[in-house]
Parts: structure tokens; C-alpha cells; sequence
């Protein structure tokens, strides 16, 4: 099917945007929201700001003709795109030829996409979009099951991809790119801060598409990249390969040019000498915005704003830190390299999925039957001490938001003290302490990201067994210790600043109980209490 | 002078009783202090007892063991202390046995007050004593009878500056012992409550007495004797005149042998008028050296002046540099005695007896 796929517009060759005889209109939707049963998305109405970013940059599009529409109702989006037609429909009248750019992140099922707050059939927005009397219509839909929008007509997903467009130059009509086929999940990357589709499809419109590197991406260039890469980069998530899919009913001569990167005033380069999976970060904001193979030989030159960027390339056991401004190249002599720990590659798509806390807790300790008996027997407690503890937490993410792992933790209690009178005066000191291990559940929302720092809340459960060792102690010397098994648990919440470099800050309330201290009298002591807990983190 | 009254007063309160011990009215009520295998502090009246661990492998207590056991401990918590005495026990008692905490007060030997200990488990028992408005030490006692387990943990008495035995009538002690304090001479078992001439003068405290000032017999003197208990000062009473030797305690002139009594120390000289040209009349030690406060009065203490056969209280009194008599020891009021155990209380301990001298004695 993709032979009748033609690419070319004349009209849009060298950047169309100065020129009045042509409309241009794009209508960039994204929506987190997700219809029942299903989770929220993270990153879909991120992704379509960056398709309009890129729109703007580098497709020739004014902003003022990219309409962002961010969680719509379904009226809502059938307003707009009714909006389009009337546009299109009065260019068509005045004479005058329109392009339309309709792009699509959210959720979708295979006959509707969901906004949410209620369905939009695919067949409705099919066929809205099949019958705008544009010149040409390029519609992206980034959703799970979205190349149902092509099944509805019979296409059938690109299981290869070996087309060239250059033999179909004449085209005029409408192109369709889905992230995924009819019966795929479309995946979202923590890493990527996005999908991997549309992050990979707005890469290769950067500049990693273009193949004949002539200086703009087509559709069939941006297509090939974001296939490839998508592909390869979901197959080693747990949901599995995902496969974008292409349609188009396309007539005309030339191709059909979706950016124009070598126009853009400033770029990253990457030098001919560079090899290997490289990274393209901005500095400021910390967000990936470009990850791309890098082979040796020819330059790859990334389309983005002026600023700072950071380039990480791996290389074999290697990754090489190098910095650039854009616009400039990358100066290999200038990166800063380290060896690479094998193991901490994987982890389903995280970027940091293993965290080891220090932390500590101060607080008022419980006072029960075992307190009450210690006054009896006639010791006063220590009030200028306060309880304390002192824990290890070992953490591996296994979902989006939530960790597991175990925690060892050792509590300090004030000390008791009876002092006697007599012949020989002395003082008992009762110092006790409580060691627990257990298994913590923990789930980490994050709800702000800065350029340099991640913020969320945290609420994380603990469940285990401890040791509660309890020592009277003369002022003479003399000791006598008692040891009791007890189990124990925790629970607790407060908020965390993940840092750059994977080191974090977390500060929070817990309530801790642990049954281990015994007195002879049958007395248990529950070691914890409330607690103002705080805490260093590193990821990794 | 100004001295001498602050040690007189000091004296005063001693002679009371007073602790100036804050709360705590007895020694060890925890039961933690052992020596070898019998408390530091308490006095096994009969029975015996053995150390045992109570909440906590190293928190003591003690047992009683036997059917028959009782210890004691005599404590020096006075009127002056409180008038309001809380008890806080931890005791662990079988249900066959009978324990009890006995209150002696004024260590006379008679019980005041019986409390029955709770039978139970650890249970903590507290009650509240409300003493006489005018008394001086208290004698606890721990008894139990029965073939069952009697542990103890702690005893805990308190003295309550405020509050506490509301509502309580204060105990009424009659037939008390001679050297007690007393409001009126009913209270005494020698029907007369007197000032006590002793030690105290400027106190305005009463003790019971045995005799007034014409009571007494031919040849006697209404007296001081010696003190019977540290809790208490010297008992008034008929004695023979002139019988007490230099260096005793004493009421008035008339007791002494030397026919001075000066600040209720029998002695030598009054004044300085009493004594030879370059001579002083000064105490014969002084209570920097042997922080004693009470010393007698001679001439030229200490000079080597006194010729043989002149009474003298140490050696250097004498021109031979020896003083014939008896060996003297006082506690720091002036009390003779033979140990420790003799003296009177600072806080919940008995202060020292230290040797000084001769009493009666005369040059080598």
C-alpha cells in the first residue's frame, strides 16, 4: 500500500511558510486523561507541546496557525476541528491551497479515542479528517491501538518498511502515522519523559531523519526513523515491540517535507567521529530531546533552540559527558568519560530504578504497661532525650510509581534512670534500643519537575521482625541485658526532592510499632511511636 | 557569737531530726544495695532474705524467706521534713502470706501503724501516712508469717512538701519515750512536757521530760542523761549532782563535776575572768579540725599550761603533754559514743564519731 504513498508537494518544498498562496494549519492535541479502567498518562499533553515547539521550529508552521488543544471534550475537539474545516473550506473557495498538521497523545481503544471525559469514534474523526478539502493532510496519532484508524479502511500495518518515496513524487491527499498497530499498547518511557513514539518521530524531525541528508525530513524519512527506533526501543520493554503504522492516499509530484532542521538557526552536531547511543538532554530543563545512533562517519546535525545541551554517548562499556552549545558541534576531546556499569542498564525503562536511603528519625516514644511498671519500680525517664532512629532502605521501582525492597532500622529510646540512696549511692540506667528488618512497600508521586530537581510525595508501608534489647547498668559497671523477638512495622509519608546525579532528599512523618522489649513481669514494651523522619537518597 | 548561734541552730535541727533529704525519707527503698548477701542499708530483725531480680535480670529486689522474717530500717525524717509520708510499694506476695510494713515512729519500739501489703503480682500499692505534727524519726518495719512468697521491689517513702492526707487526721502518739518532741504533757509517758534545756536553747521545742526543776531527790539534779537513740538528744532526767565528767553534756551547772556547764558542754572556765594572767577560755577543739561543733571550755586549750593533777581534756592541755582519763569520742553534738551508730543523722546518714580527747581526765 505504501507504493501509492507519494511525498512531495511542490508547493511545499523549501519551506512554504513565507509563502501567501498556501494556508497552513495544525491542530496538536494531548490528553493525560484517561476512560475507565484506564491509568492516567504521564507525558501525552507534554508531547503535543513539543510537537507544536517542533511545528513551529522547524516545520514552517506560525504559531499562531498551531492550535495546542490540551485535554478537549470530544465537543470540544469536534469545534475545533469545525473550525478547520470552515478555514480550509474559505482558503479552498479564495483560491488558495492548505496543508493541515492533526496530531493526537492520549488514550484510544480500537473504535474511539478517549478524552476522559467521553469517546470520540475513530470513523468520526476519519472521516472529518478524509474530508477536509485540504491539499494535503498529514494526520499522527500517538495512542494504543491508533493504527485501528487505518483498519477502519483496511490498511494494513507496515510489517517492513522498504519503500522509497522518491519514485512517488506526485502528491497531493492525506498521510496517516500511528504510533502503534490496531491491536498494540502504546508505551510512554520515564526515561524519555514521553512517548517513545512521538519522542522519537520529533528526533528524526529534528534532524536524525534525514536520511539523504538534504537538509529537511519527510514524511517517509520521519516515518523510517521513528519505525526503526520505536521498534528497537520497545522491545526490551515488558509490553513489547511496538510497530508504528503508515497510510496514505497520496498523489502529485515531489515529496512531502515535515521540517526543515538545516534552516533552523541553531542545531547540535554531531562530529563523524562519534560512535554509539547518544543523548541529547537540555541543560536547563533536564529534558531529553533527542536519542539517536550515532555511527561513525558522517555528521548528524539536531535541529534545536539555542541554549545548552548535554550529550551523553555510550559506546561499549564507555559513556563519554560532553557539553555543547547550541549552535555548535560536539567536541569529542572536551567529553568527560567513565567506564560503564553493566548492570545498571536495564530495569524496565526507568531511569532510576534502584534507591538507597540513609535516613533518620527523632520523636516521642510510646508510652505503655512497660513505661508505667518502670515508674512503679520507681525510674524516671530521661526527658531532655528524645526516640531516635537510624535506617537503611534498599528500594528497586517496579512500577511507574512504586518501589519494594527492605529496611534496617535501629531505634534509640530515652533513657530511664533510678538513682538510690544509701551506703553506697548509685544510679540504674536502664538504655534499651530496638533492631528491625522488614519489607517496604513505597509509592512516589511526583507532582513538580524544575530543571535541576524532581519533587513528589511519598507514602511507603514496612512490615518485618525485630530485636529489642533492653540493659540495666549500674554506675558501678554492672550490666545485665535482656534480649526479645517481636515483629514490627511502619508506615509513614512526606515529600522527596530527587536532585541531579540521582542524589535525593526526603523528609517526612512516620509512625513506627515494634512489639520486642519484655520485661519478666509480661509487660511489652512497642518500641517507636510518632516520628519527623528525614532522609539522603541516591538513585541509580 | 554569730557562729555559734548558726551552729546552735544547726544543732537545734539536728537534734529534731530533720533529713533536709528532700523527698526521699528512707536509705536504698529500691532494695538494689547488697553487701554480700544481705542489704546495705536495712537491719534483718529475724529470718533471712536473698537478692532477686524483678522487672529486669538487673533490677533487684529482695525475698523474704521463711515463714518468719522482718527486716528494718530506721529513718531520721522528721516534722520539720513533712508531715505527709507516701509509700509507694512494689511487692510481689503470695496469697498465703501475710506481709506487713510496721510504723514505729520515734524508734521507741512501738508499732504505730500496721499496713497489710497487697497479695498479687508486681501490683503497685501506694497510701499516705499522716504523721504527728511534732515528731522526730520513724522506725519502718517489713514483716511477713506464712510459708508463701514475699517479694519486694520498692518501698518508696516520700515525703510530701504539699498536698497529700487530705482529710487524714494527723496520728496521735501517746506514751512517748523521754527526748521526743511534745506538744503537751499528755503525750509524754513521764506526764511532763517540758523546754528542752539541751543542746537547743533558742529552739522554742518542747520534749518530754522525767523531771522539773525541784522534782528530783536529795543529791540529785534534774539532769542531763545520756542519749539513748541518734534520734534523740539527751533525755532529761534526775541524775546525780556533779556527776557528769569534764567534756559530758549537760543541762546546767549543777550536772557538771566542774560546776560550768557552757554551752551544754561541761567545762573548765566560763570566761576568760575564770582563767590565769595571758590566759583564754576557749573550746578545747575546735570544729574545723574535727568538725565537731560542740567542745568544751578550758583555759589555754591546748598550751601545755596545766600543771599535774589539773583537769584536762587533751594531752597538750598538760606540762607533762599526757592527760590521764578516759578516752573520748563525741559525734559532732557533743554526744560521747563508741561508733558511728551513735550519732545523730545529716540527711538519711549517721555523721561520724571521732576521737578528741579525755573526758574527766587530769595532767600526768
Amino acid at each position: 500500500m505504501f507504493r501509492g504513498l507519494a511525498i512531495a508537494m511542490c508547493l511545499l518544498c523549501g519551506i512554504a511558510r513565507a509563502d501567501d498562496s498556501i494556508a497552513t494549519y495544525a491542530i496538536v492535541v494531548g490528553s493525560n486523561a484517561g476512560g475507565p479502567g484506564q491509568a492516567e498518562l504521564r507525558y501525552a499533553e507534554d508531547d503535543a507541546r513539543k510537537v507544536a515547539q517542533v511545528l513551529t521550529e522547524l516545520g514552517g508552521y506560525s504559531p499562531a496557525q498551531v492550535d495546542v488543544v490540551v485535554h478537549p471534550t470530544p465537543d470540544q475537539l469536534r469545534a475545533r476541528l469545525a473550525e478547520l474545516e470552515s478555514h480550509v473550506a474559505a482558503d479552498v473557495a479564495a483560491g488558495r491551497q492548505a496543508r493541515v498538521f492533526f496530531y493526537y497523545s492520549g488514550h484510544a481503544r480500537a473504535q474511539a479515542i478517549d478524552l476522559g471525559n467521553g469517546d470520540l469514534p475513530l470513523t468520526e474523526l476519519r472521516e472529518r479528517l478524509f474530508k477536509l478539502p485540504a491539499t494535503l493532510t498529514v494526520v499522527v496519532l500517538d495512542a494504543c491501538q491508533s493504527g485501528a484508524f487505518s483498519r477502519i479502511k483496511g490498511a494494513v500495518p507496515a510489517a517492513d518498511f522498504s519503500f522509497s518515496s522518491r519514485q512517488h513524487l506526485d502528491a497531493a491527499g492525506i498521510a496517516v502515522l500511528a504510533s502503534s498497530s490496531g491491536s498494540e499498547l502504546s508505551q510512554e518511557s520515564e526515561q524519555l519523559h514521553g512517548s517513545y513514539f512521538t519522542h522519537n518521530l520529533l528526533v528524526g524531525l529534528r534532524g536524525a531523519g534525514d536520511a539523504n541528508n538534504d537538509g529537511q525530513v519527510t514524511i517517509d524519512e520521519a516515518y523510517r526513523y521513528a519505525y526503526n527506533q520505536t521498534l528497537l526501543e520497545t522491545a526490551e520493554t515488558a509490553v513489547g515491540g511496538q510497530h508504528v503504522t503508515f497510510e496514505a492516499d497520496l498523489k502529485g509530484h515531489g515529496e512531502v517535507p515535515l521540517s526543515f532542521p538545516r534552516a533552523a538557526s541553531a542545531a547540535v552536531v554531531l562530529p563523524p567521529a562519534m560512535q554509539g547511543k547518544a543523548l541529547v538532554s537540555d541543560h536547563r530543563q533536564r529534558a531529553v530531546v533527542a536519542e539517536i545512533y550515532k555511527a561513525k562517519g558522517s555528521p548528524v546535525r539536531i535541529a534545536l533552540a539555542p541554549g545548552e545541551y548535554d550529550v551523553l554517548v555510550r559506546d561499549g562499556d564507555t559513556l563519554a559527558h560532553c557539553d555543547v552549545v547550541a549552535p555548535g558541534t560536539v567536541d569529542l576531546a572536551t567529553c568527560r568519560r567513565e567506564s560503564i556499569v553493566t548492570s545498571a542498564t536495564k530495569g524496565g525503562g526507568f531511569l532510576h530504578p534502584y534507591r538507597i536511603e540513609l535516613g533518620a528519625g527523632v520523636g516521642s516514644e510510646h508510652h505503655d504497661a512497660y513505661t508505667t511498671n518502670l515508674t512503679n519500680f520507681g525510674y524516671s525517664e530521661d526527658s531532655s532525650m528524645s526516640s531516635s532512629t537510624l535506617q537503611v532502605t534498599a528500594l528497586r521501582q517496579i512500577d511507574r510509581h512504586v518501589y519494594v525492597g527492605a529496611q534496617l532500622a535501629r531505634s534509640s529510646m530515652p533513657d530511664w534512670s533510678k538513682g538510690i540512696t544509701g551506703t553506697a549511692p548509685l544510679m540504674e540506667e536502664l538504655t534499651w534500643s530496638a533492631t528491625t528488618f522488614g519489607v517496604v512497600g513505597r509509592a512516589m508521586w511526583p507532582f513538580k519537575s524544575a530543571p535541576r530537581a524532581d519533587f513528589g510525595l511519598y507514602a511507603q508501608g514496612m512490615l518485618g521482625a525485630g530485636i529489642g534489647i533492653s540493659d540495666v547498668r549500674e554506675t558501678t559497671g554492672k550490666l545485665d541485658g535482656q534480649s526479645n523477638f517481636g515483629f514490627a512495622a511502619s508506615g509513614g509519608a512526606g515529600l522527596y526532592i530527587d536532585l541531579i546525579w540521582g542524589v535525593g532528599v526526603l523528609a517526612g512523618y512516620e509512625y513506627d510499632y515494634a512489639p520486642v522489649v519484655k520485661d519478666l513481669i509480661g509487660n511489652t514494651h512497642a518500641v517507636g511511636g510518632n516520628r519527623i523522619t528525614a532522609a539522603l537518597s541516591l538513585a541509580f | 557569737m554569730r557562729a555559734i548561734s548558726l551552729l546552735v541552730i544547726a544543732a537545734a535541727a539536728s537534734q529534731l531530726g530533720s533529713t533536709d533529704c528532700g523527698d526521699h525519707a528512707i536509705k536504698d527503698d529500691g532494695f538494689d544495695l547488697w553487701c554480700g548477701d544481705t542489704l546495705c542499708d536495712w537491719k534483718i530483725e529475724r529470718g533471712m532474705i536473698q537478692d532477686v531480680p524483678t522487672w529486669h535480670a538487673g533490677d533487684h529486689g529482695v525475698a523474704l524467706v521463711g515463714d518468719d522474717v522482718a527486716i528494718e530500717q530506721v529513718s531520721p525524717v522528721a516534722s520539720s521534713d513533712g508531715t505527709c509520708i507516701e509509700l509507694d510499694l512494689m511487692a510481689n506476695v503470695d496469697a498465703n502470706v501475710d506481709a506487713v510494713l510496721n510504723v514505729d515512729v520515734f524508734d521507741d519500739g512501738v508499732i504505730d501503724l500496721v499496713e497489710h501489703l497487697p497479695t498479687g503480682t508486681w501490683a503497685p500499692t501506694t497510701f499516705q501516712m499522716r504523721m504527728p505534727d511534732n515528731y522526730a524519726g520513724v522506725r519502718f518495719e517489713i514483716a511477713k508469717t506464712g510459708t508463701g512468697n514475699a517479694e519486694l521491689a520498692n518501698i518508696g517513702a516520700t515525703v510530701l512538701k504539699t498536698g497529700g492526707c487530705l482529710g487524714q487526721p494527723a496520728m496521735q502518739i501517746a506514751n512517748r519515750p523521754l527526748a521526743v518532741p511534745c506538744d503537751d504533757s499528755a503525750q509524754c509517758a513521764s506526764g511532763m512536757c517540758a523546754p528542752n534545756p539541751v543542746i537547743s536553747p533558742e529552739s522554742a521545742s518542747d520534749v518530754c521530760v522525767a523531771c522539773g526543776s525541784n522534782s528530783c531527790g536529795s543529791g540529785d539534779v534534774c539532769g542531763a542523761s545520756r542519749p539513748v537513740s541518734p534520734l534523740r538528744g539527751d533525755p532529761i532526767e534526775c541524775i546525780a549532782a556533779a556527776s557528769v565528767p569534764l567534756a559530758g553534756q549537760c543541762a546546767s551547772d549543777a550536772d557538771c563535776a566542774s560546776g560550768i556547764c557552757k554551752s551544754h558542754m561541761c567545762s573548765t572556765c566560763r570566761s576568760d575572768a575564770d582563767c590565769g594572767s595571758g590566759e583564754t577560755c576557749d573550746v578545747a577543739w575546735t570544729d574545723s579540725d574535727t568538725f565537731i561543733d560542740f567542745a568544751p571550755y578550758e583555759c589555754a586549750p591546748g598550751a601545755r599550761r596545766r600543771a599535774s593533777g589539773e583537769p584536762c581534756v587533751t594531752n597538750n592541755d598538760c606540762q607533762s603533754g599526757q592527760c590521764d582519763g578516759t578516752s573520748l569520742s563525741t559525734c559532732w553534738d557533743g554526744r560521747s559514743c563508741a561508733t558511728a551508730a551513735d550519732c545523730p543523722y545529716s540527711e538519711l546518714d549517721q555523721t561520724t564519731c571521732t576521737l578528741v580527747g579525755v573526758q574527766g581526765g587530769s595532767c600526768h
